[in-house]
Formats: C-alpha cells, sequence, structure tokens
C-alpha cells in the first residue's frame, strides 16, 4: 500500500553548483547534488541531510517508499506531527506507521526545500546513529548515481539528452533496461549462474535475497541438495546459502554472490514478489547510474574508471 | 565529459576499495579473518578514498573483538576516533574494546564521554553495567537510576538498581518497596525485584520462574539462577553462589546479559 500520493513538496534546487562544464553544454549532465556516502557498520550507506538547521543521518533506502524520520529525531527537534490522512503503510516486520512530521528548512547537499513531510518510524529499527532513511520519494525526482568506491551518491537533473550516463569511464560498461513499480521501486535483469531472473534494487537491505522456491524452480535443487547450507533458524523458518557462482549485470560480473535464500512457504508470503533482492553485500561492489526517464541502469564495476 | 566531471573520477579507487568491500561483507558472514585480511589490505593500499578509511579502521575492529584481539581492536578504534572525533558509536566500540582487554577505567572513559554527547537509556545502562562489573556497586546505582527515571515501565532496570544497591550495601527498604509499587507490570522480573528489595526470599525463585509458556520459563529459569547467584554474593556466600552461576552460564541464551555476566562473575571469583 502506497502511504502518500506525493510529498508536499519535491525539493527544488536553490543553490545547487553543477559540474562547470556541464552547465555549458546543453545535452550534458548536470549534476544537482554530489553527497559524501558514509559506510555504517553493516555497510549501510548514510547522507546527511539538514532538517531545522540540524543534520540528520539517513540510510539511502532504495526499496523504501516515502523517506522516514526516527521517533526520537522527531521528538528532538519537536516537529510538528499528525496522523496520515485515511492511510497506513505496514513496515517490515508487521509495524504500522500511521503519522507523520513536518521538517523545515530541508538541505540536502545544496538542494533545498522550505518543508518536507516525513513518515514517522518507530526507533530501534535502524543501527545507532541513523536518524531516518533516504527513500525514493526524493531520490527518484533525479538521476541517482552510486559510486561507492568513490563515497559519493550523486543525484543529476533527469532532464538531460546525453544517451550515455557511464560517464564516469571510457571501458566497457552495461546499460539494462529498467522497470520502476508506482513505489519507484527499481527492477532489470540480471543473470544468475547462466539464468535469467529479475532483481529489485534495495540499498537498505545488507544482504541479497533469493526465494527459495524461485531458486528451486530456475536450477533444479531441493532443499535436500548437499550444496544448500542452513544459515540460520528464525522463527519464520530456515536461511540457506547456496554456492552460486556469478552474477552477471548484462557483461559487469560479481563472482560468488552474496545470496542468503528465504522460503516463501516459511515466511507465508505469496508468489509474484520480487525474484532477488540485491543488497549492499551485492550492489557495493558496483557503480551504478539510475537513469529514471530513460528507463536505464548504467553499470560498471566499482573501481572502474 | 570524463575530465568536466573529474572529481568523481579521480576519487574512485581500485584495489583498496574492492578490498574493503570485501571486508564489509565478511564482517556480515562472519568471517572475521577474511575481515581483518581484507580490512588490513585496504588501508595499506593506499588509494582507498578517504572517506572509507575510518570505516575500514571501524570494520577492522570489529573483527578483531570477535576473534578476542582486544588490543589490536582498541587500535584500531583510536583512529577511528582520531579521525572523527566525537563519534558517539565509535566511543560505544572503543568502550567495548576496553572492556574487553580488560581496561575498565578507560572503557568508564569513553562511556562518559557518550554519556556527555548523548544523555540516553542506553548509554547510562551500558556505563551501569560497567561500572557493576568494577565492582563500583554505588556509582553503578547512580546509572541504574537514570535509566528508571528516563524509563520507569523498564523492570530490568530496576531490578539492576536494587542489585546494585544490594550489592553496594546501600539498599533502603522502604525505598525498594516504593520502587516496586511504581512498576505497573506484575510480570517477570518482579519476583527478582521483590527478592533483592527483601520481600521474598531466594527459595521462592525456582516456583516464581516457573510461571508462562515454556520458552519463557526457560528463560526466567536462567535468570533466576544468575540473580539468586548475585544475591548470595550480596550476602558474601560465594560457594552458594558459583553453581548456579555456572548453571546460568551454561543455561542462558548467549545473547542475554545474564549468560554474559554470569561468566564474568565467574571469572573473578576466587
Amino acid at each position: 500500500m502506497r502511504i502518500r500520493h506525493r510529498v508536499a513538496l519535491v525539493l527544488v534546487l536553490a543553490g545547487a553548483v553543477p559540474c562547470a562544464a556541464a552547465e555549458n553544454e546543453s545535452c550534458s549532465l548536470t549534476r544537482a547534488a554530489s553527497l559524501n556516502m558514509a559506510t555504517d557498520p553493516s555497510g549501510g550507506q548514510v547522507v546527511a541531510m539538514t532538517i531545522g538547521g540540524r543534520t540528520a543521518n539517513l540510510l539511502i533506502d532504495t526499496g523504501g517508499i516515502d523517506s522516514m524520520l526516527t521517533e526520537s529525531f522527531v521528538d528532538s527537534l519537536n516537529l510538528r506531527v499528525a496522523p496520515l490522512p485515511g492511510r497506513y503503510v505496514m513496515m517490515f516486520g508487521g509495524y504500522r506507521l500511521d503519522r507523520f512530521a513536518v521538517g523545515h528548512d530541508i538541505d540536502l547537499g545544496g538542494l533545498k526545500a522550505p518543508y518536507k513531510e516525513f513518515i514517522i518510524m518507530p526507533n530501534g529499527h535502524l543501527p545507532d546513529g541513523i536518524d531516518g532513511t533516504l527513500a525514493p520519494d526524493i531520490m527518484r525526482a533525479y538521476d541517482d548515481e552510486f559510486d561507492f568506491a568513490g563515497a559519493k551518491l550523486n543525484l543529476f537533473l533527469s532532464n538531460h539528452c546525453q544517451t550515455n550516463m557511464a560517464y564516469w569511464t571510457k571501458s566497457e560498461h552495461a546499460e539494462i533496461p529498467l522497470e520502476q513499480d508506482h513505489f519507484g521501486h527499481v527492477s532489470f535483469p540480471v543473470t544468475l549462474d547462466g539464468k535469467k531472473i529479475r532483481a529489485t534494487l534495495d540499498t537498505g537491505t545488507a544482504r541479497s535475497v533469493l526465494n527459495l522456491e524461485e531458486a528451486e524452480d530456475l536450477f533444479g535443487f531441493t532443499e535436500n541438495d548437499p550444496q544448500l547450507k542452513t544459515l540460520e533458524k528464525t522463527d519464520n523458518g530456515h536461511v540457506y546459502k547456496y554456492p552460486f557462482k556469478s552474477l552477471d549485470f548484462s557483461g559487469v560480473s560479481v563472482a560468488n554472490p552474496d545470496l542468503t535464500l528465504f522460503s516463501r512457504r516459511d515466511e507465508g508470503i505469496p508468489r509474484g514478489g520480487p525474484e532477488l533482492i540485491l543488497g549492499m553485500g551485492i550492489l557495493r561492489q558496483l557503480h551504478m547510474y539510475i537513469a529514471y526517464k530513460e528507463q536505464a541502469l548504467y553499470v560498471t564495476a566499482a573501481s572502474t574508471h | 565529459m570524463i575530465a568536466a566531471l573529474g572529481g568523481a573520477c579521480v576519487a574512485a579507487s581500485a584495489a583498496g576499495y574492492d578490498d574493503f568491500a570485501r571486508g564489509i561483507s565478511a564482517n556480515l558472514q562472519g568471517d572475521a579473518p577474511l575481515a581483518v585480511t581484507s580490512f588490513s589490505a585496504a588501508l595499506a593500499a593506499g588509494d582507498l578514498n578517504p572517506t572509507l578509511i575510518p570505516a575500514a579502521y571501524r570494520g577492522r575492529a570489529i573483527a578483531y573483538l570477535r576473534q578476542g584481539q582486544c588490543k589490536a581492536a582498541t587500535a584500531d578504534m583510536d583512529e577511528f576516533i582520531r579521525l572523527n572525533p566525537g563519534d558517539v558509536q565509535g566511543l560505544e566500540l572503543r568502550g567495548d574494546a576496553h572492556a574487553c582487554a580488560g581496561e575498565l577505567a578507560a572503557a568508564d572513559a569513553d562511556l562518559s564521554q557518550v554519556i556527555a554527547l548523548r544523555p540516553d537509556r542506553t548509554a547510562y545502562w551500558n556505563r551501569g553495567r560497567l561500572r557493576w562489573r568494577q565492582k563500583n556497586f554505588g556509582v553503578a546505582a547512580d546509572d541504574f537510576a537514570q535509566v528508571v527515571q528516563l524509563q520507569p515501565e523498564n523492570g530490568y532496570a530496576v531490578l539492576w538498581l536494587e542489585l546494585s544497591r544490594v550489592r553496594a550495601g546501600a539498599l533502603d527498604p522502604k525505598v525498594g518497596a516504593h520502587d516496586v509499587e511504581q512498576l505497573r507490570n506484575d510480570d517477570w522480573p518482579l519476583p527478582l525485584i521483590k527478592m533483592f528489595v527483601g520481600e521474598t526470599k531466594p527459595d521462592d525463585m525456582a516456583l516464581a520462574a516457573s510461571h508462562g509458556d515454556s520458552d519463557k520459563i526457560a528463560n526466567q529459569q536462567c535468570e533466576a539462577d544468575f540473580y539468586v547467584a548475585e544475591w548470595w554474593l550480596a550476602h558474601n556466600d560465594s560457594a552458594s553462589a558459583r553453581p548456579l552461576l555456572e548453571t546460568a552460564s551454561q543455561k542462558c541464551p548467549k545473547n542475554f546479559v545474564e549468560y554474559a555476566e554470569a561468566k564474568f562473575e565467574l571469572s573473578t571469583l576466587k
């Protein structure tokens, strides 16, 4: 269920400093913001947003819907809180989120807005020191470049006519057609050990997740396969690991991808959800540019330049 | 175009970053030796983006800690905090590393800095437990009293407050009875709190721990073993405490406070 149809105000450009060359070339990319990405102990990527003069450390969460702030951060700024009118969202774990807060004087790497609504999330669901999430409600207003090796999240204006967005390299790169759902989640085809599978990008997840049943159907193994190892036993069933060799992004390969496998049966999840959720364990090995208007993902290895 | 946007290209790294990424993944997968090797290689490569260097030190410190290499973890966290002064999570982690190395005064100093920067219940709880380990029961009780003030419904905070007061020889039964009255929940661990404030006896705990579903009972019994042992220690009877501590250290889940503290107590008993 979508929790907000739109943010109160898409962040507007004011004071952003585009690249000098980009200003002079109407067809080239215009960088609207370049944000330092810190790495939390679990490998999550964190950027700073200023809200009412105070810095909020936000986990970049492409698997989210609307950006959120923790209760404690909202309390510390004494932000105005109101119920979400006529709707709510169920957070992972079954928590019902039904309130939002209005932050003022927003600054995200020089992108400014007078105010912005944030869903309020309960404390204790993010690592210590993280005050909320940066989700597709903001991120899809721009093209997003994830330069993990350079520790930068670059946001570009999407109204360009450049056709190759992998500007950081003259080497080979992959250009993969992507789909967006109405939440702004991005999915695209990848090849896992020679089999095509659809993957959804989720920077808010540490490790990547594959459905056990999908894997069994695709690769022909069963729960009794000796290569399928149990990693963990949870209240909802087992977490497995299988020694996949390669995950291919149209020519850019990640060797020995770290994938955990969950059973839909055990979790009680109906079929039809994402087949593969790509978390930071794999994504940090890539350099990616999401071009929303062109519906394309540009990929190289993280250290390619 | 590459030259025009050259900042990003210059910032990009090669070998160092690949090792860094491997280190992060190794920590997530619980492979501490690989994490140490990978972060060490990342730091030695010389081309790791400066923004990532603190995370590499912290990642290696976490891996060292998991291997019990406490001094090495402390040294890495020193470097992390030098690069990120005032980082609360970094100070907490260095406090853990100091405690692991047996440097309790240094750990106390780190946790006191955490409280100065972020005086929340977690910070007081962590320092209270550290001070309890130092057998500074009076000041530990002060920290647990802060936790109770910030979270009055937290029965375990009240339990550690009364336990610390008893071990400090500073329990006022009237104050203890008042603390019990303030708790709105009659469930576990209230029987343990009542034992410390003198309203029940250690012999009553086995029965009290036997109420609830089977999972709860097992956990309550392990907790009862530990806290009854503490009651005996408070009454200078380590002979009665020892077998209970041994049982708690064998039967309590490893993520329980009581598991860690039972092992600690056993290590200090002569």
